[in-house]
């Protein structure tokens, strides 16, 4: 089936934000609350694809996922088609791409919430899962809407990693951002506008949203004034 | 012969885990009572507050209650916050900013209730249950029990309120509220009267000693007005700071140090 760039675009976005969303919250809880060696050590992996070149780690991934290696092998066997160059290994190296900048705010709203506040749920009886379900995520609610924004968005504007994992199949795994590409190289001169103005909106509407979200959290923010 | 209620025998440790804090020894000998705690900032009264409830900083010693160790240091026994049946208005207690007066006495009722019933809440859950509570929670009359508290503690007119619409004195009302919602045998209440204004104040301190004597249950209070707890309170704690200790070890031989008696009648005893 052939799709356009744009709902290509959109379905890989719209999913690797809400999967990441929720993937957050127990990744974030254990980075935060654990305390122990080991979260440091997950957090130092999850943020590694922060710095890592995309095209380095489209590459990693594209050899992670080949049919040829026992992961890649796996998932061949359970999709029934190799990951490399379909959307759902563009969908799962976009998960893996975007991870930090969906849990980062998260584990950085988690932290925000005061100690006090979870020593008292504590005091009232509340096990470390009514803390996390009735304190910790409701108070973190910005965090999480910043972290399914900053997902999309960079999700959006991923270009290294789609082109080496997803190859580029018009149709299939062209997302905007290798559409434009392709579009500013092409012969006839044109540019790319067809694919640059909703990649713009995109940017410009997650950049509002995620003021809106921040207006909120300041004007919704407890008075440090009142006793 | 029947355990005593309350003994403890604690070496405080203050700022950064260092054992420089006094040695406080104190006894509650009535089922149900009062001991107030008083003395200059920087004394350790918060500190042996949050050690007796099993929080952070660990205290080391002993803490028996009715006879059973919740705290033993040299035995290794040290129960957790939650193995205690204590409930604790710490310094500084907050509402859950995210929820109105009414739904933070709620939250605490159902952690209340839930302690009540033992675990496995998990099994008993119903959809029509949940949904009910959760359109219910803002219209829904309040269950016996809390209604009673919230009349005792006047914070009716609350209800609908956020934390931050809420006075200092106010907040103060309902945390305490919110602290009496769990049925404990110790309750450590660290100046629970902050920011009340007198006839509050005074209103408050019987409830309180009404509340603990209807349940059979101990409080240690902090205050720093010992002569408003004096009525209702069977002994008075005074920490002092314990001068020099910073700089001097610790010895085996050391006195204890950082207590005496103002008023002790028999049930909160001292001792050198």
């Amino acid at each position: 089936m052939i799709h356009s760039a744009l709902s290509i675009t959109v379905a890989l976005s719209l999913s690797t934000a809400t999967i990441l969303s929720l993937m957050a919250l127990p990744l974030a809880g254990w980075i935060v609350f654990s305390g122990g060696r080991a979260s440091a050590v997950g957090e130092a992996i999850l943020t590694l694809t922060l710095v890592l070149p995309p095209a380095v780690l489209g590459y990693l991934l594209l050899v992670a996922f080949s049919p040829e290696s026992p992961p890649g092998a796996l998932m061949a066997r359970l999709l029934g088609h190799p990951l490399p160059f379909s959307f759902a290994g563009l969908l799962l190296a976009s998960l893996i791409y975007s991870l930090p900048f969906a849990v980062g705010p998260v584990a950085q709203s988690f932290r925000q919430v005061p100690k006090g506040t979870l020593e008292m749920a504590r005091i009232l009886g509340a096990g470390p899962l009514t803390v996390f379900r009735k304190v910790v995520v409701p108070l973190s609610l910005p965090g999480i809407a910043t972290g399914w924004i900053l997902g999309f968005a960079h999700t959006v504007g991923e270009f290294g990693v789609v082109m080496m994992v997803g190859g580029n199949i018009p149709g299939e795994t062209r997302t905007l951002s290798l559409k434009a590409y392709d579009d500013l190289l092409s012969a006839d001169g044109q540019g790319g506008w067809e694919a640059i103005l909703p990649l713009l909106l995109f940017s410009f509407g997650a950049l509002l949203a995620l003021n809106l979200v921040r207006r909120r959290e300041a004007s919704h923010a407890p008075d440090p004034t009142r006793g | 012969m029947r355990p005593i209620p309350l003994e403890a025998d604690l070496l405080l440790s203050r700022e950064r885990g260092l054992p420089s804090g006094g040695r406080v020894r104190l006894r509650l000998e009535k089922e149900s009572g009062i001991v107030g705690i008083c003395g200059p900032s920087g004394s350790g009264k918060s500190t042996l507050i949050r050690v007796l409830a099993g929080l952070p900083p660990r205290g080391t010693g002993v803490i028996r209650v009715d006879g059973v160790a919740w705290l033993d240091s040299d035995r290794g026994v040290d129960l957790s916050l939650s193995q205690r049946p204590v409930s604790c208005l710490p310094q500084g207690a907050v509402l859950f900013p995210h929820m109105n007066v009414r739904e933070n006495l709620l939250f605490a009722h159902s952690l209340s209730e839930k302690q009540g019933k033992g675990r496995g809440s998990l099994a008993r859950f119903s959809l029509s249950e949940a949904l009910r509570r959760w359109t219910g929670t803002r219209t829904s009359p309040l269950p016996d029990r809390l209604r009673t508290l919230v009349e005792r503690f006047g914070i009716g007119d609350l209800l609908g309120k956020g934390p931050g619409a809420l006075s200092g004195g106010q907040t103060m009302k309902v945390a305490l509220a919110r602290a009496f919602l769990k049925d404990a045998r110790l309750y450590l209440l660290d100046e629970p009267l902050t920011g009340i204004d007198p006839e509050g104040r005074t209103r408050l301190t019987r409830e309180v000693a009404a509340l603990l004597r209807e349940r059979c249950a101990m409080a240690l209070w902090v205050t720093h007005t010992p002569g408003e707890l004096s009525p209702v309170a069977d002994g008075m704690v005074a920490l002092s700071l314990d001068q020099g200790s910073m700089d001097r070890t610790l010895g085996e031989d050391r006195p204890p140090a950082g207590f005496d008696v103002p008023f002790g009648r028999k049930v909160a005893e001292w001792r050198r």
